[in-house]
């Protein structure tokens, strides 16, 4: 079945609204005037100079980085042995353990960010980098603990099975054949947890304070007062470094199947 | 008269060419079946004839009717897929209606021809489950009905079985045959298993690399294969290659090996390099020297019905069936043992070596 | 469950409970305990205590701050004007993922996975950059308003930043990825074959599309329109940004609240009521899906 010529401009609409805004950002980081404008009659890389001398984004990428890698680490270190156990084991409350560790996709971030205030500022812990990965740890935990889980779902249990009838102890068959066949769902899990981690704003702008600060929540406060081309800049960096990244996803695991795991 | 025509049909994939220049002619109330390995362009044609394809060139008559540009939708011809393609979201019941629908049958005429199509496959007391409640069967059973309840001009099955399990296929290609005959609606079954095509059809048209290799009724395809691939391709065979010696009025000599083998002579020349086809159940084993050739039983195996063996002679190895009818074991494995059969069953081959 | 079964004494040990899986699932049960089940209870008692604006948070136990929001006419105008905005969002994804996602998937290698990674990329940009391209757009000297009154659709500059409109523009941006994989899940699960089915049954094109296909991607297309709804409703970065102070949503309200009036309880208040009612959206449309299509698609 071919799509028709309607279908085809249909599409090409429906892309050029997908890309728009993005490619505006990207189109006016290039200006050569102290104001918003198009490229076209004067193009200059000066806005992208002007990132390093505003070290408060640059600081910001570091902390959100850093944040992400941390909070990401520990959803997985979670996640592993959960998974297995719900891919494995059939016991009583199985389900509900299952919809529960999933649950935090059903809480809007406000509302996270509302109850981690409360909870952070009752033990001391607001605005600290320690509450900000908890945080993290916790809103992030769904998205890894279900690329994880499809992961363990699909594997073999006589696999298992076979290595301990060649010999292999509990411990060398987890080893060898388990954790190799989970990789994938592990690997995944992280990226997505980190990519989550790294682009949320409504949830940590409860939680930030003036030392803690991430990307998002700076591009927020700042675009709050002004939009300039330097916002725009730093905006098209970070597009151009997650289109890297998304070009190497899809070689590893394939884009489409992790997009899956985010939407659903 | 003929009811279907293709006429030099051909289908190109860029370079492949799927379906080289077919011809054939299917009469009115006939079943045929197009019968080959995957990619022979069985599928291909089905697909053409169904009109999700369109042929590169050629021709498609219906009851004198050019079909070859006609969509899919107009040709009104009943289809029965692979995986059946039951509508998941209907019930039993709306899947048959649907077709009647499209054609705004009157509801109460529509109720009564959906109850004879369910009784036909006699499924009438699962009318309203949903296809994936029901067997795979069961649900081949709705797909057939689906499609014969529109009184189709053409019947058109694409591997319908090849998804039961051997005993259910086994049950289903006598329905079918039942069914078919009830209806006699002309019918065009594409099918990888020979015995399907054998057991189903009055015609089999036998394909290989988009080419038709032979056109006959079963029992000739089956006992007079015209190529050497539909001698291998229809049941198991000997094959053997010599250079025909002596003639006379019954039979012709091949030369095989320095071995001399009689089979009948007709239309043959000395001299000529030929192809010759053994059905392993004609061999009976002898005494040793006793038959045309000797050799060793070098393997077998015990199928209930019958001993599968295989026999090392001096023209390489040969298969034996025997029917299990003797009470006793036969020839053992290491057995020198002698095979004999009816020079009239030795087929040569018409094809150029 | 049945007699046979209690009364075979291998079935008992078989479902005796296993110690394993809890181990294992107890690192995580403990983090969530601590990290959720008490942040969102004591967020839920501080919505129950007292505000002061000379002395602050004071602790008696009163339901006003509910009281409160649900009967004052200003936070009745947020909610019905968050749920109207969240339906209009839904309704425009459904409008544009469902056929975009029927094209995606009609087309050939290489398009298709070029698309989809067109469409679903955004998805790893911070919603914070997507939305600011969207206010760079819809400026008075942006991109819309400079061709609205080249193609003299308008007689002067427009800006769509502060509405309806441009909050809606930008939320379905952001959101409708969603919808296109929900719907693209489905149609994976589609057979072809009942199209050239139908088809075979004199079936025309739309009839086809009305009968068999959407049906069977139904519920993709609803449980596209939770996802939506769900994250239209509780989006806090877009409204901030395109609606601001004067298209105030209750995500933004709630933020106010917080930080800018520093009035905790009622802002508590608001999100517990948020939580509550996104969950029972969800909970309710996911129960009316099982039940709807449990006969159909399970076998």
């Amino acid at each position: 079945m071919r799509n028709g010529y309607l279908a085809l401009a249909f599409h090409t609409l429906f892309i050029l609204f997908s890309v728009a805004p993005l490619m505006v950002i990207c189109l006016v980081a290039f200006t050569d005037k102290g104001y918003l404008s198009m490229p076209f009659d004067g193009a200059s890389l000066r806005w992208f100079y002007a990132i390093l001398d505003n070290p408060e984004f640059i600081d910001a990428f570091w902390f959100s980085l850093y944040l992400g890698i941390a909070s990401a680490s520990i959803a997985l270190v979670l996640s592993v042995p959960a998974a297995l156990a719900i891919s494995r084991h059939r016991f009583p409350g199985r389900d509900g353990i299952n919809a529960f560790l999933l649950s935090p996709l059903m809480i809007p971030h406000l509302v996270l960010g509302v109850a981690f205030l409360r909870f952070f500022t009752a033990l001391d812990l607001n605005g600290t980098f320690v509450g900000l990965v908890l945080a993290h740890t916790l809103l992030i935990m769904p998205y890894a603990l279900r690329l994880v889980l499809s992961g363990a779902v699909g594997i073999d249990p006589t696999l298992e099975h076979a290595a301990s009838s060649l010999g292999a102890s509990r411990l060398t068959t987890f080893r060898r054949i388990t954790l190799p066949l989970l990789m994938p769902g592990v690997v995944s899990g992280w990226v997505l947890a980190f990519i989550t981690s790294f682009d949320e704003l409504t949830m940590s702008i409860f939680l930030a304070s003036p030392s803690t600060v991430t990307l998002p929540v700076r591009l927020y406060n700042y675009i709050e007062e002004t939009i300039d081309p330097l916002v725009t800049s730093v905006s098209a960096v970070l597009i151009i470094l997650t289109m890297l990244l998304m070009a190497v996803l899809d070689r590893i695991y394939g884009l489409e199947r992790l997009m899956i795991g985010k939407g659903q | 008269m003929s009811y279907l025509s293709l006429n030099n049909l051909s289908r190109h994939f860029g370079d492949f060419t799927a379906v080289d220049n077919l011809n054939l002619d299917v009469s009115k109330g006939e079943f045929i079946s197009l019968l080959g390995p995957s990619g022979c362009g069985k599928t291909t044609t089905l697909q053409m004839i169904a009109g999700f394809l369109e042929p590169s060139s050629g021709q498609i008559l219906l009851d004198g009717e050019d079909i070859t540009r006609k969509k899919a939708s107009e040709r009104q011809l009943g289809i029965v897929f692979q995986k059946y393609a039951l509508f998941p979201h209907m019930t039993v019941a709306e899947n048959v209606a649907f077709g009647l629908e499209m054609r705004k049958v009157a509801k109460d005429e529509t109720r009564i021809r959906v109850r004879e199509a369910l009784e036909l496959v006699q499924l009438d007391h699962l009318a309203a489950r949903y296809p994936k409640q029901l067997s795979g069967g069961q649900q081949q059973r709705v797909a057939l009905a689906r499609a014969l309840v529109i009184r189709p001009p053409l019947l058109l099955l694409d591997e319908p079985l090849s998804n039961l399990d051997a005993k259910l296929r086994e049950e289903m290609q006598l329905e079918l045959h039942k069914i078919q005959r009830t209806v006699g609606t002309t019918t065009i079954l594409v099918t990888h298993d020979q015995a399907e095509a054998l057991a189903l059809s009055d015609r089999v048209v036998v394909l290989q690399q988009g080419k038709i290799e032979q056109i006959d009724s079963p029992f000739n395809v089956y006992e007079y294969p015209q190529t050497r691939f539909v001698s291998s391709f229809l049941g198991k065979a000997n094959q053997l290659q010599g250079q025909v010696g002596r003639i006379d009025a019954q039979h012709a000599e091949v030369e095989l090996d320095g071995q001399a083998l009689l089979t009948n002579g007709d239309n043959l020349s000395a001299g000529q390099q030929v192809h010759l086809s053994l059905r392993p159940e004609k061999v009976r084993f002898v005494a040793r020297g006793e038959g045309q050739l000797d050799g060793v039983v070098s393997n077998r195996v015990f199928l209930g019905n019958q001993w599968i063996y295989e026999v090392d002679t001096r023209l390489g190895e040969f298969l034996v069936f025997e029917t299990n009818h003797n009470h006793r074991e036969g020839a053992r494995e290491g057995d020198r043992v002698g095979l004999t059969w009816d020079p009239v069953d030795l087929r040569v081959i018409q094809e150029a070596v | 469950m049945n007699a046979a079964n209690s009364a075979s004494p291998a079935r008992q040990t078989a479902s005796r409970a296993p110690r394993g899986p809890y181990w294992l699932l107890s690192p995580a049960l403990l983090f969530y305990t601590l990290l959720l089940i008490v942040p969102i209870g004591m967020t839920a008692l501080l919505s129950l205590y007292a505000f002061d604006d000379i002395l602050g948070i004071q602790q008696q136990i009163s339901f006003n701050n509910y009281l409160e929001v649900l009967t004052d006419p200003y936070f009745h105008k947020i909610f019905l004007r968050t749920l109207v905005m969240s339906v209009l969002v839904v309704l425009v994804c459904v409008a544009l993922g469902v056929p975009e996602a029927y094209i995606l998937n009609r087309m050939g290698s290489p398009w298709k996975g070029i698309f989809l990674l067109v469409i679903l990329g955004p998805l790893l940009i911070s919603v914070v950059v997507r939305t600011l391209g969207w206010a760079i757009l819809f400026g008075r000297e942006g991109l819309i308003s400079e061709s609205l009154q080249l193609l003299g659709l308008s007689d002067g500059p427009v800006s769509l930043m502060y509405s309806q409109t441009g909050v809606v523009i930008a939320l379905v941006h952001v959101l409708v990825p969603f919808m296109v994989i929900s719907v693209w899940a489905s149609l994976q699960r589609l057979d072809p074959d009942t199209e050239r089915a139908a088809s075979s049954l004199c079936a025309k094109p739309w009839t086809i599309m009305r009968r068999v296909v959407m049906p069977q991607i139904m519920p993709g297309i609803l449980s596209g329109s939770v996802i939506v709804f769900a994250l239209a409703a509780t989006a806090f970065a877009t409204p901030a940004i395109i609606g601001g102070r004067r298209f105030k949503v209750v995500a933004t309200t709630a933020y106010d609240e917080f930080l800018n009036t520093l009035n905790w309880p009622l802002g508590a208040a608001i999100a517990v009521i948020l939580l509550l009612a996104n969950v029972a959206i969800i909970a309710s449309y996911n129960r009316y899906i099982e039940r709807k299509y449990a006969q159909v698609f399970e076998s």
